[in-house]
């Protein structure tokens, strides 16, 4: 059932300020805290960063605010070049890459920052993505054969065959967009989401899959399909600038040819 | 406490292999909606005024009776499947769901028939 006030053990409190040690170039970093051990309630804290003695993007404060001003400050960040989707996070009500998010772009207004949102947390900026993860397993995002390869060949693919995967092999699986989606929100634990679907026609577009009926029969669900009402959240907030909306238009398209319509 | 596992908790009770008559009646009533209700829309600010007398004579033609019954059918069964979607959406409790989308159907056939009984009842009346 929709809720439309968080419960109270997850109202978000006053935090801390943290002030910096000097510098002329500041600017104020809000962000979400929240630990499993002390029982309270979230929190935001806010520090003030010096930009003259910090990289430009969004993840550079948050190292910086790990490594000087509190080690307590818990985040996920791997290969900061938007690759590995590690540190997926709301940026000013924009679920995007820390890492590939300028701290510029706020032209000095407070950078806010928030976990990826209705995911239940495990800690301040980390969210729970295991169901996420399921969901991408359940959809067997590898190739499916009949077919005995000959031992000595690869499957060959055409270059226009080859074309038809832009666009969707690019996904790096961060969740902004499976976290966007309020259709997400309120049905989550049914409906695949943006992310989950774009790779499942990752793979019904690949022309040397031969799985393409059973995939698409697993998918024609009132839940895990159809509960996409095309708003769209997700391909506005996909920080690769993929259309997972479009690729859900597609399946859709598909099944409807085997309507024959 | 649940030891179920995630990918049980994903699979769930399956895929009902459906969804698709649904999506499609629902876009394909929203394109013979706009047909329908501009003509019924156009139609009505023709008259000269719009009095009993004068939409009862209108409603008299076949042609416009047919037309206008289509438009009332048609927006009654895209409006069940709309709402169907708004309670599939936002409901989570099964009871609740369940008398929803049970008075949803049954005011979708009520509305049909008063639909019909009512343009019917004009045309031959």
């Amino acid at each position: 059932m929709a809720e439309f006030r968080l419960p109270k053990n997850s109202r978000i409190n006053k935090g801390k300020h943290h002030k910096a040690n000097g510098g002329k170039n500041l600017t104020t970093v809000k962000v979400y805290r929240w630990s499993p051990d002390d029982g309270e309630n979230p929190r935001t804290d806010t520090y003030e960063v010096d930009l003259d003695n910090c990289g430009p993007m969004v993840l550079d404060a948050l190292i910086k605010i790990k490594d000087e001003m509190d080690s307590t400050l818990t985040f996920r960040r791997s290969c900061r070049e938007g690759i590995c989707g590690s540190c997926a996070m709301n940026i000013n009500g924009t679920n995007t890459l820390a890492c590939t998010s300028s701290i510029k772009q706020f032209k000095g207004k407070e950078v806010a920052i928030y976990p990826l949102p209705h995911m239940e947390v495990i800690k301040d900026l980390v969210p729970d993505l295991t169901h996420f993860y399921a969901q991408y397993a359940s959809i067997k995002p590898w190739m499916q054969t009949d077919s005995v390869p000959l031992s000595d060949k690869e499957r060959l693919q055409s270059i226009e065959d080859r074309e038809k995967l832009d666009g969707l092999y690019e996904c790096i699986l961060c969740a902004c967009c499976q976290t966007s989606c309020p259709s997400y929100w309120w049905n989550g634990d049914r409906y695949l989401g943006p992310a989950v679907l774009l790779q499942s026609y990752r793979w019904l577009a690949d022309s040397r899959d031969e799985y393409t009926g059973e995939r698409l029969e697993d998918l024609e669900d009132p839940f895990k399909l159809y509960r996409c009402h095309t708003i769209m959240n997700c391909a506005n907030t996909c920080p690769k600038g993929l259309n997972p909306g479009k690729a859900i238009g597609e399946i859709k398209k598909m099944i409807a040819q085997r309507h024959a319509l | 406490m649940s030891y179920q596992s995630d990918m049980a908790k994903v699979k769930g009770l399956g895929s009902v292999k459906h969804g698709f008559a649904h999506w499609w009646m629902q876009r394909l009533t929203a394109v013979l909606l706009i047909p329908t209700g501009l003509f019924v829309l156009i139609s009505l600010m023709k008259l000269d005024a719009l009095t009993a007398v004068a939409v009862t004579a209108w409603m008299q033609s076949p042609m416009n009776s047919i037309l206008l019954l289509l438009f009332l059918l048609t927006a009654t069964y895209h409006g069940a499947l709309g709402l169907q979607v708004v309670v599939e959406d936002y409901i989570g409790n099964h009871a609740a769901q369940f008398v929803f989308q049970y008075l949803i159907k049954i005011l979708m056939i009520l509305l049909m028939m008063v639909n019909t009984y009512s343009v019917s009842s004009v045309l031959f009346g």
